[in-house]
């Protein structure tokens, strides 16, 4: 009992060890400049994918894949949903 | 289970409530909205159905709706896979953004319906 929670302790430890690294290395590697060009290569480039509404331009057409994991996202908490608690008894 | 009153408001809101979420699947490119959000609203008007008139009515099309949701993945990917086959890469353009908003929207409607069913059965079990 009491090795389980010193195990628990330092599991969380180094999760947010390297959690605050990840996150102080992507704060201070943020170059406006960057996300300026690709966010106005993004609203140049909207007629290029036959769509009016930006958004949609960027979600389906420029970032395909970010639509792919959503709609992945969804299919396997239902798969884990309904393995859990979807049969009968 | 529920009341005549209940019944009848949600008889009337259905057919609008689809046609508001099926506008905003068929028109995702050109207007505000998108397949999610229409998908998502479809599926409200379901749930208001499901809610107003009981399980019964579509828990025998439960099999079909899981078979749609997978289908729905499975054509998602054969829309990036078709970029491939016409010689550009995975998930480029296609000028077939509408084609996308309407497979995301049918299969996340039938996501939301088979959250919506799987959970009220968990309530169920819950209370006998």
């Amino acid at each position: 009992m009491n090795k389980n929670i010193l195990f628990n302790l330092v599991v969380l430890v180094t999760l947010g060890f390297f959690g605050s690294i990840v996150i102080l290395s992507t704060q201070l590697t943020y170059s406006p400049t960057l996300t300026s060009i690709i966010s106005t290569y993004y609203v140049e480039h909207i007629s290029l994918t036959g769509a009016l509404n930006a958004v949609v331009a960027i979600l389906l057409d420029f970032r395909g894949y970010d639509t792919l994991g959503e709609i992945l996202v969804i299919f396997v908490t239902i798969s884990g949903i309904s393995l859990l608690i979807g049969r009968k008894q | 289970m529920t009341s005549r009153i209940v019944k009848t408001i949600s008889r009337m809101i259905i057919p609008f409530i689809f046609l508001f979420g099926v506008y905003m699947i068929l028109f995702g490119h050109i207007s505000p909205g998108g397949g999610f959000q229409g998908g998502v609203i479809v599926a409200m008007g379901v749930i208001l159905a499901i809610v107003a008139y009981g399980e019964d009515i579509i828990e025998r099309y439960k099999s079909e709706i899981s078979l749609i949701e997978i289908l729905g993945v499975a054509f998602f990917i054969v829309m990036g896979l078709f970029g491939i086959f016409i010689g550009k890469s995975f998930f480029s353009s296609l000028d077939a953004i509408w084609i996308l908003n309407i497979i995301i929207g049918i299969k996340v409607c039938s996501g939301i319906v088979l959250f919506y069913m799987l959970f009220i059965r968990w309530e169920y079990i819950d209370n006998d």
